[in-house]
């Protein structure tokens, strides 16, 4: 049965999680012999007066929109955002690990969204990812692990019917 | 108080090695117990690297580093005081508001400082939360020892 619901908005974050880290592992951001600290995933934001650990890549649910694909049409384009935050431990770090999350996210337009509740993490659908923007918001930094802050925000757009 | 200055004695001595000796075993008496709940002072990563940008950030993160350096952790005589943003005294200030962090004032002698001097961050007590060195307060001199005041913060309200 298709996902619907908060159970698809949940598998669409997860998707896009294991997307980005196997596309990183590939290119050997988790491997052993990094002379950084460990890049550590995490898909909630920290919490008011919470410290994360250095290096902590954070992907996250934003706010999402819907809106009518025409008159008396029970589907429509559903506009969910992404943020994903890493509070790195140095300039170039931050740098070039958001800048290889771009990548990831530019060539792959078009991102297949598993059902990972069933068995064999079957395909449920595809949503379209666009409208990607990168901040470096090192200026805004309060706090000695956001020094190196940067996040990356992007829109998904998934075709859902309500039937 | 030095103890002289500019050809001028002090008006007052004191025996300075039995003063510090005694105050630091009164330090001794207000610290914890066990080892890893003691004051603990740490040292970043140093690091150098053969091929490198302007920021002396490697271009290959799994390129082994030219130098490498960092000191081990200490856990010195010291006193102290805890501030938590309920009632605490101080902010600080930023563009975008005033914050008040939990912060610790290390108090130290000269030989404690030197160990401590350069650390990137402190933890105590049974949390392992990291206070960050922020600054040095005016040093006090009393007879011919110095007393030095160290300011750490969290990055946070707890």
């Amino acid at each position: 049965m298709a996902l619907s619901g908060g159970l698809r908005d949940r598998m669409l974050v997860e998707s896009i999680t294991q997307k980005v880290v196997s596309e990183l592992t590939t290119v050997g951001w988790f491997g052993s012999n990094r002379q950084h600290s460990p890049i550590l995933v995490e898909t909630a934001y920290p919490e008011n007066g919470e410290e994360p650990e250095v290096n902590t890549l954070v992907i996250s649910l934003g706010s999402y929109l819907g809106g009518l694909n025409e008159l008396g049409a029970k589907s429509e384009e559903h506009f969910t955002s992404i943020y994903i935050d890493f509070f790195g431990e140095s300039r170039a770090l931050s740098t070039e690990l958001m800048g290889d999350i771009w990548e990831i996210l530019k060539t792959n337009p078009v991102m297949p969204v598993y059902d990972y509740s069933a068995v064999g993490n079957p395909i449920d659908f595809y949503v379209e990812l666009d409208e990607e923007s990168m901040r470096l918001r090192y200026s805004n930094a309060t706090r000695e692990y956001q020094k190196f802050w940067a996040e990356l925000f992007f829109g998904v757009t998934d075709y859902r019917y309500y039937g | 108080m030095a103890e002289s200055h500019d050809g001028y004695d002090a008006i007052a001595s004191i025996n300075v090695d039995a003063l510090r000796d005694t105050l630091r075993r009164t330090m001794v008496l207000g610290l914890p117990n066990e080892d890893s709940e003691k004051p603990t002072f740490f040292w970043e990563r140093v690091v150098t690297w053969s091929d490198h940008d302007s920021e002396n950030n490697p271009w290959d993160w799994t390129d082994a580093p030219l130098t490498e350096s960092q000191p081990s952790p200490v856990a010195p005589i010291v006193a102290y005081e805890f501030f938590a943003p309920i009632g605490r005294q101080g902010t600080n200030v930023t563009e975008v508001g005033d914050f008040n962090f939990t912060s610790i004032i290390f108090t130290m002698f000269e030989d404690e400082f030197a160990s401590v001097a350069g650390s990137s961050y402190a933890t105590i007590g049974p949390s392992s939360k990291k206070f960050y060195f922020k600054y040095y307060r005016p040093a006090v001199a009393l007879g011919g020892m110095t007393v030095y005041q160290v300011y750490y913060s969290a990055d946070g309200a707890e």
